[in-house]
């Protein structure tokens, strides 16, 4: 019964990713107005072995009291999610078309608590963009986001209720809850005008982009950034981008 | 005249010799004439009035460019524009004004009628009634019907009186009425040209414009002969009472005449101008009249010293910088020493030697105005030199080396000998200086001809070496080993090295102490603590000590250094068994090869023994026994002393007697002898003439320069760079040579002592003692206590400061810090500009990228630029300036080990991170917890360890503690954050220590607290804030009027960010009240905390506050305080709410989700906060309150979250329809009586199980 309930939080979670993903891509390529349509694929890859991922530690004495009776808080580990080919989901690729304007959403973006997990594990807005960080769970959390480009905030938010940032500068913020340690989550606030967040298996695409060279930005959250170039052919195509992502090194002493 | 032939003399040659003479006398007449009118003085005099009439006309063309000319004419056209108006009138308003006139004498005719007609009844009414009372016939009675008609007749000249009354006002409003668009354009004019006419004026006092006034002027001050008479141009003079000099014997008072040249020295205005003519560059703390140092009552030369009555530039004493500026002004003005004035003036990099005389009680107060004679004061503290230098004011006694008592428990005779030869050969850092082998003891210089010149001859080392010897001889004669208690087998087998180095670098070792590599040779790894800090410097370093202790004795030492050492600065940091016995193996097994390092050619001295040679033993007895007579000494050389320890020991105790070593280390037998130094309470006051110069002075000798002039601040200098300096090339026996020990002072060590003791002179202020409140004696032992225990290597006091151009193109500092740059997970090093710069290039190369832009993260309220936690965009190029903040170096080095770990080296040499607890499957660095457990956390944010894991600031903190806690804390620490490895140690506090440091912090807050005002309150003005709480009629950010009325902290319920109100604006606003006016200018000087300011306007500034409802939590009161939270009759009114606090608390915020429970910690130490236990006792409730309504506005960053700041309150559950405010109320009802709450569920359970019982018995029944 547990694993399946797992599985099943699991999926809809993926789910979510998905679809919180694609809409949003699809939003910023739908601003394009006479849309271009060209288009760029590809897949982000991890390289080296594919670690083993622990569930994460959940406490008893700390989850106690969030989700309704006969359901269980959400231990998988989401901060580095390797598919089978070695894709990597969640990160973000994006790239910046000269004078392409990006709709910024007028309505606060819904950044949800549940299961005593942020619900996408990374949100993608663009800059100027509100978030409501809403809590669906039985118990009290707090917004702790760590931002250093824009102003931040450690809010608690009880059950049903949320709490609202707007963020006016690019950077990918963490966002975590100090009374359930365990839950971290990144809203990435981007300056750029097309972007799309990978999938399960590290795939994503871009759409809409007018034909021409263009820098490709990637990021993870554990696995830092990267760039390629792409190149959009007049015909809307161009090689698909085959990018891979090694381990950071540990942090060491960086000065004297 | 002829000669008549009756005289005695010649008259021709007497007429000769008269008309010889006359000329004589003429020449010389006008020789003074002219000199006088000539006098240099005069001169400045004169350039100083071109000066002020060149400013003053510059001042006019400003206020011209202004429009100033313009708006003149204009309001003068108004006037006359109403002049003329009233002359359309015609005649009226002459008819008026005489109407007036005629109604008023009308009305003074009246007035004077009922005033008669009213004194009559009054003296009527009194004959009638003393008549009655006395029986007095004389007056007669009066009828009643008289009385009436006298009455009445009062009554109707009152009207009449009354009606004319009214008559001529409604006139003489009339008059006013017509006059009133004239009166009102001329007061127009006045205040709107007020700044135009004083200039003008000005101008026209300096430059006359009318003949006759040029004329009486030239003849005033340039007519040779006759510029005497009333002159503009005079000699200037300050007399201030009660401050004296010593002159031949007598006490003589200043009079300085300094200003007669030094025109504008009071004078802002000429702020930067050239001498003479400069103002003195601090006018906020000398002579203008708000200062605390008023010309009138301290003149000048009782600071500057030099002769005040001197009227040139040679005969005040005037004092060159250096020889090389000495050599300018000869070359120039001829300038040369005066040699037969006793106080020359003092250089200017000398001249804060002139407030010791007065401050001796206030030194540590005066620091940041006075940094180098602070700093030369703290050397002479440090380096101990009041050990052996008696200053009868100087505020410690301690023996500031170790106690030897115990010598032979820690070191062996072998290290010790090597040590005393040559303390730097081993320490290069170390304070103890050199007494042996300096430069009036050449190795191969003959000292004496043993055997009274009969034997051979003994030469300096020898000497030296034998005598070295005799002292550790001696040292270990009289100390005979104490066994030191060995460590417990089964303490010793669970010793872990690798565990030691975290210990060691996680428990605080290295705030006080470092192992820097020595100078010149490389890094060796780890580095953490080899981060040189300003702090860390405060203990020895530790790099090599392995070679000179033992194990059991380090052990002892970690455990409890009091036992071995009753006076030492090193505190109890009540460490385990575990740890101590962890850190001594790290010590020794040394896996870093820091412990056992020692410089290039040090070794412990293992033959020193073999130094007592018995020839240079018998010879330096026959010295130092001289007195004993010589039969008695050979005698007793041939019998009791023919053993040579035995010599030895009994030499070894005569040198420690003549090189005072007893003054700053215990040695038994020696603790009441008297120290050996020259004293130099008033050194200061010792004429040159007293000093030896040596032969040396005016040639070059090695490494100093050679010195023209003879003063006493280049001998300091030379005695304190090379104490044997003046024994060169001279003949001395070795009894009489220099003994002063060699300290390894740099230049700027020296110069700053030197500046110190130059400072300490005869009384001579009497009058103007600065006599301390109690609140500053105790902030200043205060001060001394923290810098002596090194409080501040952990705890940071002050915020860091970024200075930067603004966009107005104006230089502006906050409060403030740099975000990390780029990708990096720590913000750059804010030491200093290089610094940044140095990781900033890190930066850029680890991100391949330029840092363009640099983001400011305040720290506090700034004004214009936004509150607490909120960011502050720049371009790099506008950067200025970086200060560190004060206090706290340690914390980046507890945030390193965390995030960084210690750097070893792998096998290969190469260096990796390192914890104790290794890194994680994901690399991620894992530490050690106070449970034990190994948790991971390099990758933690910044914040987060920062507010967890490192010492606490220690900002604001009067307003946050109790004194009576905070007191009992220093004394006798506690535990209140569970998870920090860093101990807060227990120190050996001198009485009164404790609370002086609780005093000091609590005066700080109080210091503080008008800027902190001021800075929030402009801020918070116009800000948006909570709709529950945004009521504008009653301005109220308070809670309504009928709840319990806390003050609430105004940027904790704002929800807007962003720069408030600009200073130009809030004056605006605040004319709005004409009695609490303020202009920008003085708004600005008291949020920067400008005392004069502060003193005479922040009252109105409050008053306009308080009308805004703004409060903030302070000023402190002074004395014990009963808190209102804990008074019995507050309990009573609020003993219903302390349930629904805890509710609201633990229910609802969650509180014990991060804060502990009694003595239950919640699993993960990333989240352990304070115990809550203790907030009744520690924290004052107002504090407690602003913090609970924003803590991030208290400390940015905090991991503490913002629980009651929503717009909708919320824990509706557990408070029904409560506010936020009401909320805060019941919760602190509840933290301020935890122990209340507590007996309430005891005997509510009580209660209950009585009741249960008595239902079970019931049913029973």
């Amino acid at each position: 019964m547990m694993k399946r309930t797992l599985s099943l939080v699991a999926f809809l979670g993926l789910a979510a990713v998905w679809s919180v993903a694609l809409g949003i891509g699809q939003d910023a390529t739908a601003a394009q107005g006479s849309a271009p349509s060209g288009k760029i694929t590809g897949h982000i890859r991890f390289e080296g072995e594919k670690p083993k991922v622990k569930p994460l530690t959940v406490t008893a004495v700390q989850s106690v009291g969030c989700c309704s009776e006969g359901e269980t808080v959400d231990d998988q580990d989401r901060s580095l999610l390797i598919g089978e080919k070695l894709g990597i989901a969640n990160v973000v690729v994006s790239l910046t078309v000269k004078d392409a304007k990006v709709k910024v959403s007028e309505k606060p973006v819904v950044y949800n608590q549940t299961f005593c997990r942020f619900e996408p594990h990374v949100l993608v807005v663009p800059v100027g963009t509100t978030v409501s960080f809403k809590n669906s769970d039985k118990c009290v959390h707090n917004v702790h986001l760590y931002a250093f480009h824009n102003t931040g905030f450690n809010r608690a938010v009880p059950q049903g209720k949320d709490a609202k940032g707007t963020f006016k500068r690019a950077e990918s913020i963490k966002v975590s809850c100090d009374i359930h340690p365990w839950m971290a989550g990144y809203v990435v606030v981007t300056d750029a005008t097309h972007w799309a967040l990978t999938d399960a298996e590290g795939g994503f695409s871009l759409k809409g982009i007018p034909a021409g060279t263009y820098e490709v930005q990637v990021w993870h959250e554990k696995l830092g950034k990267a760039k390629t170039e792409v190149t959009v052919k007049a015909d809307g195509t161009g090689e698909p981008i085959e990018l891979k992502m090694a381990p950071k090194k540990p942090r060491t002493r960086r000065r004297k | 005249m002829a000669d008549r032939g009756d005289t005695h003399y010649s008259v021709p040659s007497l007429n000769l010799w008269f008309l010889v003479s006359s000329v004589l006398f003429l020449g010389t007449m006008v020789w003074a004439v002219i000199d006088d009118w000539n006098a240099e003085w005069k001169q400045y005099q004169r350039d100083f009035r071109s000066m002020e009439l060149a400013k003053a006309q510059s001042a006019r063309v400003a206020l011209e460019a202004e429009g100033a000319i313009g708006r003149r004419d204009e309001l003068s056209r108004a006037v006359y524009d109403a002049s003329i108006a009233l002359a359309a009138q015609g005649s009226a308003l002459q008819d008026a004004e005489r109407r007036t006139y005629e109604l008023k004498e009308d009305r003074f005719k009246l007035e004077e009628d009922f005033k008669k007609v009213k004194s009559m009844l009054n003296w009527q009414v009194y004959g009638s009634e003393k008549s009655v009372l006395e029986g007095d016939k004389d007056i007669p009675l009066l009828e009643a019907t008289e009385l009436a008609a006298y009455r009445e007749d009062v009554a109707a000249k009152g009207l009449l009186f009354e009606v004319a009354t009214i008559a001529w006002e409604a006139e003489r409003q009339k008059v006013a009425d017509m006059r009133s668009a004239i009166a009102q354009a001329e007061k127009d004019l006045a205040s709107g040209t007020k700044a135009l006419t004083q200039v003008e004026e000005r101008i026209e006092s300096l430059a006359p414009g009318d003949v006759a006034t040029q004329v009486a002027n030239f003849i005033r001050d340039d007519l040779p002969g006759l510029e005497f008479i009333g002159p503009n141009l005079k000699v200037q003079k300050f007399i201030p009472s009660g401050v004296t000099f010593e002159l031949n014997f007598t006490k003589k008072a200043r009079i300085d005449m300094c200003s007669t040249c030094h025109m504008g020295i009071e004078n802002g205005a000429f702020a930067g101008d050239a001498q003479p003519y400069a103002a003195h560059p601090r006018l906020d703390l000398f002579l203008s009249s708000k200062s605390p140092h008023p010309a009138k009552e301290f003149g000048c030369t009782v600071c500057h010293r030099g002769a005040g009555e001197g009227l040139s530039f040679q005969h005040s004493d005037h004092r060159p910088s250096d020889e090389e500026e000495a050599r300018i002004w000869d070359a120039s003005r001829h300038w040369h020493k005066q040699h037969h004035w006793d106080y020359p003036m003092l250089r200017e990099q000398d001249v804060e030697a002139g407030c010791v005389q007065c401050h001796k009680s206030s030194m540590e107060l005066i620091a940041d105005s006075a940094p180098r004679v602070t700093d030369g004061y703290r050397l002479f503290e440090e380096k101990g030199c009041y050990a052996c230098h008696k200053v009868d004011w100087f505020p410690t006694d301690r023996r500031p080396g170790p106690a030897l008592t115990n010598l032979a428990a820690k070191l062996t005779p072998e290290f010790t000998n090597a040590w005393i030869a040559n303390p730097r050969g081993f320490r290069p850092t170390t304070d103890m200086p050199h007494f042996f082998n300096l430069e009036n003891w050449p190795e191969d210089e003959v000292v004496v001809t043993s055997e009274y010149g009969a034997g051979p001859e003994i030469r300096g080392g020898e000497w030296n070496r034998a005598a070295v010897a005799s002292i550790t001889t001696f040292l270990y004669d009289r100390h005979p080993l104490d066994a030191v208690e060995p460590i417990p087998a089964d303490v010793r087998a669970a010793a872990d090295a690798e565990r030691g180095r975290e210990v060691m670098n996680l428990s605080g070792c290295f705030a006080c102490h470092n192992t820097a590599p020595f100078m010149g040779e490389t890094d060796v790894l780890p580095a953490v603590s080899n981060n040189l800090t300003e702090r860390n410097q405060m203990g020895p370093n530790l790099r090599g000590v392995a070679t000179k202790l033992n194990a059991d004795w380090l052990y002892r030492w970690i455990l409890d250094p009091n036992s071995y050492w009753p006076h030492t600065r090193m505190p109890d940091l009540r460490l385990s068994e575990t740890d101590a016995m962890d850190i001594t193996a790290y010590v020794f097994e040394d896996p870093d090869g820091i412990f056992t390092d020692t410089p290039h050619g040090w070794e412990a001295d293992s033959e020193y023994l073999s130094n007592l040679d018995p020839k240079v033993l018998r010879e330096q007895a026959r010295w130092y026994f001289q007195k004993d007579g010589r039969t008695i000494l050979e005698s007793r050389l041939d019998a009791e002393w023919s053993d040579t320890t035995v010599l030895a020991s009994k030499l070894g105790e005569r040198l420690v007697m003549t090189y005072g070593c007893f003054s700053c280390h215990e040695i038994s037998g020696m603790e009441t002898m008297m120290p050996i130094g020259t004293e130099l309470t008033s050194w200061g006051s010792k004429t040159v003439d007293k000093l030896d110069f040596g032969q040396h002075y005016l040639k070059e000798v090695a490494d100093l320069p050679k010195l023209d002039h003879h003063y006493r601040e280049g001998w300091l200098e030379r005695k304190l760079l090379r104490p044997r300096v003046f024994d060169i090339d001279k003949v001395k026996v070795p009894k009489d040579r220099a003994r002063m020990p060699w300290f390894g002072f740099s230049k700027d060590e020296a110069q700053a002592v030197a500046t110190f003791v130059l400072g300490l002179v005869n009384d001579e202020v009497p009058g103007k003692k600065m006599e301390p409140t109690a609140e500053q004696v105790v902030s200043d032992s205060g001060m001394r206590a923290v810098r002596q225990n090194n409080c501040m290597s952990c705890h940071l006091v002050d915020n860091s400061l970024v200075t930067f151009r603004n966009e107005s193109g104006g230089i502006q500092t906050v409060r403030g810090m740099i975000q990390p740059l780029l990708d990096e997970a720590v913000p750059p090093s804010m030491n200093s500009m290089d610094a940044f710069a140095a990781d900033r290039e890190v930066a850029e190369f680890n991100a391949d990228e330029e840092v363009e832009e640099v983001i400011i993260k305040l720290l506090e309220a700034e004004p214009d630029y936004g509150g607490p936690g909120e960011l502050h965009f720049l371009e790099l190029d506008d950067l200025v300036d970086v200060t560190p903040s004060r206090g706290g170096s340690f914390v980046d080095q507890v945030l390193e080990y965390y995030m960084f770990g210690t750097s070893v080296a792998n096998e290969s040499g190469e260096p990796v991170a390192w914890t104790h607890g290794g890194a994680d499957d994901q690399g991620v660095l894992q530490i050690e917890d106070v449970d034990g457990q190994v948790r991971p956390y390099s990758a933690t944010e910044l914040d987060k360890l920062r507010w967890t894991f490192a010492p606490p600031v220690l900002l604001n903190e009067g307003h946050k503690l109790q004194p009576d806690w905070f007191y009992n804390f220093l004394a006798s620490p506690s535990e209140i954050r569970k998870q920090i490895r860093v101990k807060m140690p227990t120190f050996t506090f001198d009485p009164g220590e404790a609370e002086s440091i609780a005093g000091y912090f609590g005066n700080k807050a109080r210091w503080e607290w008008h800027s902190r005002y001021a800075r929030t309150l402009r801020l918070a003005v116009g800000r948006q804030r909570l709709s529950g709480l945004n009521d504008p009629d009653s301005h109220s950010w308070n809670m309504p009027a009928d709840s319990l009325a806390w003050p609430i902290f105004p940027l904790a319920n704002i929800t807007e960010s962003g720069p408030g109100l600009s200073a130009e604006e809030m004056e605006a606003r605040m004319s709005a009240q004409p009695k609490l006016k303020l202009d920008a200018a003085t708004i600005r000087s008291i949020e920067a905390g400008y005392k004069t300011d502060v003193l005479a306007s922040f009252d109105k500034l409050k008053a306009w506050g308080d009308s805004q409802g703004f409060t903030l939590v302070g000023p402190l009161k002074r004395g014990t305080e009963t808190l209102e939270r804990q008074t019995a009759s507050y309990l009573d009114a609020r003993h219903s709410f302390l349930a629904v606090g805890e509710s609201v608390g633990a229910e609802g915020v969650n509180c014990y989700q991060c804060h502990p429970n009694g003595t239950t910690y919640v699993e993960t130490p990333i989240s352990w906060a304070p115990s809550l236990d203790v907030v009744g006792a520690r924290l004052r409730p107002d504090w407690v309150r602003e913090w609970l309504w924003n803590p991030p506005a208290t400390y940015v960053g905090t991991a503490m979250a913002v629980n009651f700041g929503s717009d909708e309150p919320q824990y509706q559950a557990q408070y029904p329809s409560s506010t936020n405010a009401e909320q805060i109320d019941a919760v602190m009802d509840w933290l301020y009586n935890k122990d209340q709450r507590e007996v309430d569920i005891q005997s509510a359970t009580i209660a209950e199980q009585a009741s249960r019982i008595e239902e079970l018995e019931a049913q029973q029944k």
